[in-house]
């Protein structure tokens, strides 16, 4: 694989490149929308007021940052090691599965125990299921990218199993679990509105990862693996344990943001229960340059798009899944200005 | 006698570097040509200008005395030359014959004909008195010298009349050097003129019937093997050495031991052994030079006392302390510092900031045992180094690859004294740095030679070792001489280094 | 097991396999040209959209498959813009591509259809049996086809030839395995990756639109379901060879129709079982448990030419 997108870069330049990919990709959805006969202000106007148009709102885009804000984390920490985790989604699922299933069995536990243990569990299981590609990887020789795409899927099954079979509601109606007791539910920050404490929880998270990757040696060592393993190695820096100590940090985010989900807005698990937070947090995680601050404001600029693109698709008859098209315009703009700095740089 | 191929006042310059300098060249039909040099001395560059690899800035190619244009390896096949390179161009997961498939190819031809392929293949081979073996085998399941019969087959296809190989004895077993040989003698008897890298002396000696030597770029001698010895060419290859520079003071002798080595040896799978038996002490406060043309040794010493290859043999110990763990973190541990060959490659994160890369070590970056970075506290190391250093950065926060390769060299160099190791392991810690910048180098080594440390200087330059080291010992097909003291006995350096007296 | 049954059965495995078998045979010279493709799925998703409208309006389905090669080898020629020019990392663009095709397809259908999809559906491709073998038990299934359907099987063992049996075949594995290596022997490698990846652009765009026109004759948002991951796997589990490929593809047909019939062959196992088999098994292969494939050497690494410095 090439070297991660991690570009340091002098100056103005270093915020320049997120900002042409996002005006970027805003003129190309205008003509698209142009192009499929809607208006692309009333369009923009519709989307900005479906975001911020009212304090429920506000609420609604903080409840979308936070997943998209932990995967994009996840994403970005592995990226940032080197190594190609594309398995955010499978690792998010196995997290809200772990919330469902002790927030639905082990009932007797005070509040105080309950919740922060299912959210340790959302995040070890997330952990764990990265954990196999990284074993599969270290031992086997298994190429991460193709193992986490794949466990992903084996994913996805699992939880369709789980609210058929095991986990299935005790009225035998909807395949979905039953709802998580009280106890394990995550407060609501403000009475009426369903942001919740998940929130803080998450940019937490962000400090967090950012302390660990330029606070500590292991964060460190972990971006320095991730560029230069040989010159990393020469340092007497740990390199062999590098990549599955990655993994298990970025799988146990991911499976802290379905933790999260479940525990503080669906209460159950069912079916289709990410819209692909997984796959949008590569995006989250490039356009926020791999930087944990960056990736804030990127999960801030999705979770925006994504809840007025649905009074878009209301009000502008422009559907809503032209959010997947602005990420993909922006991940290439991303890529083109690599090549271009790159070239610019051998010059 | 018109030559087959003419070159003339060839150059060629990669940003900074200056490759190639009005190179002439004439090969016969029928002749080896020996190309000799030390590395970097542009020898594989000018292989791949007569290739079609690379593009000259100046300079005319003739063949035949028409003018010969190359955009492309392909236009150099069309005119007949071939080139068997130092790294093998095969697939490891194919078979001989599909390896040989496109070179055997006829004009026009579509599908895959593997018998017609094998039969050509064959055919050329027993041509030339060389040996295929099975060729429905997998090339990666195959020795390294019938891999190089391969090459040799494939560089030959289509009515090769130059055959250029680089270094083709560099990868061979002794016991395979002498039926090479011996194909490449019936070659030229066939009439096929041969280009022939290499800086092994004795190999020139054997084979070549002219030599033409290159040093920094430029060809220095043209010579008939016949009108010369090992000894001359190796001082040609290395140039007319400077005066030795006034010695350092001379450690006193009664200094104790800071690294001694016993015993140490690499095998090499396949090939003969890479470290054989070394053994060496190195006093505090003294400067030891290695000294040998690359390939030698130095590579897998490095490596050893680096910790990123194992030995099979031997001991090594610093300050009396054995060393039992051969990993780069315990030899950090035991106060081994060292400035790798490779600066882009070892010895820096390119992407990363001067600031991170100026404690890119696990001594500075743990230096008070705690695993909290501490941006402060390091970005005042890093300001330290750079001032104490004169290195020229003007943001600590751009990245590493921005800075010239002598400024990366000399953060390299302040990092590793700030570690304040007891050993340095310096591979050609001047290579490609302008006088300037190596004297800056050195200045930096005397300082902390001079507070008890020790340094162990790998170089291929001989001026380079002359100049700077207190006692200088050679390799040779990874034996090491006994140390020689000052004044140096240039003639005897050389005649180690040419393995024409024994170690 | 009925007769009857199992004639079902297979015939369901086949409709089953047919788009899989041919993005995975796209795949299948991407990869072998040294680039892996995740952007698969969003090939089909575009192919399955590009078809539908075409189809509809000039009734013929052999313009709606032609319009969705088109569409395929478009976003083939994107991705290679990226990945072979560029030199961009292959799996950040593949990703990109999958995002890309799922916006524009959403949006494009609304945009063509308007919200209700209502009336959408078409005739679909006509099925033309083969006198006399169509009607045979069991196995009559493949000789009960449409054209797609036979064109897929008929590819397959043309691109093993391809791949095999002719010198192209044999630069464009080099080109996969060493490009270095290919190029001394004066092979253009980029030229030979931007014509794999065009070539698998149309394929999966083809096999999208087998979904679309030929087996739900109609468009679906996301109708893809995942299929470009499946064919992905079958690449792999069928250790990248053409026989390989359809004999994985029919497996992981098989096992998708199984879904559907399982119940009726009393087995009592969760349907999700069948789903994730194909993953599990991929996952199981590539560890080497059940024989392993080696990759493409070069597979995924970027080539800029040894002449750029």
């Amino acid at each position: 694989m090439t070297a991660p997108l991690v570009v340091t870069r002098l100056g103005a330049a270093r915020y320049a490149a997120p900002l042409v990919a996002l005006l970027t990709a805003l003129a190309v959805s205008a003509c698209l929308i142009l192009l499929a006969g809607g208006d692309p202000f009333a369009a923009l106007q519709a989307l900005l007021s479906g975001a911020f148009g009212s304090p429920d709102a506000w609420s609604e885009v903080g409840v979308r940052t936070c997943p998209l804000l932990l995967t994009g984390l996840a994403v970005a920490i592995a990226f940032r090691a080197g190594v190609w985790n594309i398995g955010a989604e499978g690792q998010l699922l196995v997290g809200a599965v772990m919330v469902a299933w002790l927030g639905t069995r082990a009932t007797t536990l005070p509040a105080w125990l309950l919740l922060p243990a299912v959210l340790c569990a959302a995040a070890v299981g997330g952990a764990a299921w990265a954990g196999i590609a990284g074993v599969l990887r270290t031992a086997r020789g298994v190429d991460e990218v193709i193992s986490t795409i794949m466990l992903n899927f084996i994913a996805i099954g699992l939880v369709g199993w789980l609210v058929h079979g095991p986990l299935m509601e005790a009225a035998a109606t909807y395949p979905q679990s039953d709802a998580v007791v009280a106890a394990a539910r995550l407060p609501r920050l403000f009475s009426g509105y369903r942001v919740h404490a998940g929130a803080l929880l998450a940019l937490a998270a962000a400090a967090g990862t950012a302390l660990l990757l330029f606070r500590t040696v292991l964060g460190f060592e972990m971006r320095a693996v991730g560029l230069n393993p040989i010159a990393t190695r020469l340092a007497g820096l740990r390199t062999t344990g590098a990549l599955l100590r990655a993994l298990a940090l970025s799988g146990a985010l991911a499976g802290l943001a379905g933790g999260i989900e479940v525990s503080a807005i669906t209460y159950r698990l069912y079916g289709n229960f990410s819209p692909g937070y997984g796959f949008t947090a590569i995006a989250v995680a490039l356009l926020g340059r791999l930087h944990p601050f960056g990736v804030v404001l990127a999960a801030l600029f999705f979770a925006v798009l994504d809840v007025g693109s649905l009074s878009m698709q209301r009000a502008a008859g422009v559907s809503s899944v032209l959010v997947s098209a602005i990420q993909a315009i922006v991940i290439f703009t991303l890529l083109a200005l690599d090549r271009w700095q790159r070239l610019e740089a051998a010059r | 006698m018109q030559p087959l191929l003419s070159l003339r006042a060839i150059s060629k310059r990669f940003g900074a570097l200056q490759a190639l300098t009005d190179v002439d060249l004439d090969v016969t039909a029928g002749e080896v040509h020996a190309v000799l040099g030390e590395n970097g001395a542009g020898k594989s560059t000018l292989m791949k200008v007569i290739y079609g690899l690379v593009a000259p800035d100046r300079g005319t190619l003739t063949i035949d005395g028409r003018p010969l244009r190359l955009r492309s390896a392909l236009d150099a096949r069309r005119a007949g030359i071939g080139m068997v390179h130092q790294e093998f161009a095969l697939v490891d997961a194919l078979s001989v014959a599909e390896n040989l498939g496109l070179a055997l190819r006829e004009p026009g031809e579509r599908l895959w004909h593997p018998a017609r392929i094998r039969a050509a293949a064959r055919r050329l081979a027993a041509e030339v008195g060389l040996d295929l073996g099975e060729l429905d085998a997998p090339v990666g399941t195959l020795p390294v010298g019938t891999r190089q019969r391969i090459e040799i087959v494939k560089a030959l296809a289509g009515r090769t009349r130059l055959l250029i190989l680089d270094e083709p004895t560099a990868v061979l077993p002794p016991e395979e050097v002498g039926q090479l040989f011996a194909v490449l003698d019936r070659l030229r008897r066939q009439g096929t003129a041969i280009l022939f890298i290499t800086h092994k002396l004795h190999e020139v000696m054997a084979l070549a019937d002219r030599i033409t030597v290159l040093r920094r770029g430029r060809v220095v001698a043209r010579v008939a093997c016949c009108d010369t010895d090992g000894a001359t060419l190796a001082g040609l290859m290395v140039g007319p050495l400077a005066t030795p520079a006034e010695p350092r003071p001379a450690p006193p002798a009664t200094t104790s031991v800071a690294l001694a080595i016993d015993g140490l040896s690499v095998d090499c799978h396949g090939s003969a052994r890479a470290l054989d038996d070394v053994s060496l002490q190195l006093r505090a406060g003294e400067l030891l030079g290695i000294a040998g043309v690359d390939g030698n040794g130095q590579t897998e010493l490095f490596e050893v006392l680096t910790g990123l290859r194992p030995p099979t043999r031997g001991r090594v110990s610093v300050d009396g302390q054995v060393l039992s763990r051969f990993e780069p973190a315990a030899m950090c541990a035991a106060g081994i510092a060292c400035i790798p060959p490779d600066r882009l490659r070892q010895g820096v994160v390119g992407a990363m900031s001067v600031a991170d890369n100026a404690v890119l070590d696990v001594r500075l970056l743990r230096r008070d045992g705690s695993w909290l970075m501490r941006p402060a506290a390091q970005r005042a190391v890093a300001q330290e180094l750079i001032d104490t250093y004169a290195i020229k950065a003007a943001d600590l926060d751009a990245p590493v690859r921005a800075l010239s390769g002598g400024n990366m060299q000399r953060l390299i160099v302040a990092r590793a004294l700030a570690t304040e190791p007891r050993v340095i392991v310096a591979a050609n810690p001047a290579r490609g740095l302008d006088v300037a910048a190596a004297e800056a180098v050195y200045a930096a080594l005397a300082a902390i030679l001079a507070r008890g440390a020790a340094a162990l200087l790998l170089s291929t330059d001989l001026d380079e070792i002359l100049a700077r080291a207190d006692r200088v010992a050679v390799f040779y097909r990874g034996r090491l001489s006994q140390p020689l003291e000052r004044p140096f006995p240039v003639e005897r350096l050389g005649a180690l280094m040419a393995g024409s007296e024994a170690a | 097991m009925s007769v009857d049954l199992l004639t079902a059965l297979t015939a369901s495995m086949i409709t089953m396999a047919v788009p899989l078998l041919l993005a995975a045979l796209g795949e299948l010279l991407a990869e072998r040209a040294g680039v892996l493709n995740i952007g698969l799925e969003g090939m089909m998703l575009a192919g399955a959209f590009a078809a539908l409208p075409v189809a509809l309006h000039s009734g013929s389905t052999a313009l709606g498959v032609g319009a969705a090669l088109l569409v395929g080898a478009g976003m083939g020629g994107l991705l290679a813009w990226f990945v072979v020019r560029g030199g961009a990392n292959q799996v950040v663009a593949g990703t990109a591509l999958n995002l890309l095709a799922a916006g524009l397809t959403g949006v494009g259908y609304r945009a063509v259809f308007g919200v209700t999809g209502a009336a959408l559906t078409i005739a679909g491709a006509p099925t033309l049996p083969i006198p006399g073998l169509a009607d045979i038990p069991i196995v009559g299934a493949f000789f009960s086809q449409n054209l797609l359907g036979y064109a897929a099987f008929a590819l397959a063992p043309a691109i093993g030839f391809l791949l095999w049996h002719t010198l192209a075949g044999l630069e464009l594995r080099m080109v996969g395995e060493h490009p270095a290596a290919a190029e001394t022997q004066g092979v253009a490698v980029q030229r030979v990756r931007v014509a794999a990846l065009l070539a698998c652009g149309m394929l999966a765009a083809a096999g999208g639109a087998y979904l679309s026109v030929a087996y739900a004759n109609t468009f679906v948002e996301g109708m893809s379901a995942g299929r470009g991951f499946i064919a992905l796997a079958i690449v792999i589990v069928g250790r990248r060879t053409a026989s390989g490929v359809v004999l994985a593809a029919l497996f992981f047909g098989l096992a998708t129709a199984m879904q559907f019939h399982f119940q009726a062959l009393g087995w009592n196992v969760p349907f999700q079982f069948f789903l994730v088999l194909p993953y599990v098994l991929t996952l199981l292969v590539l560890a080497g448990f059940v024989g392993r494939a080696a990759a493409p050497a070069a597979l995924g690494e970027p080539y800029e030419g040894s002449r750029n410095y």
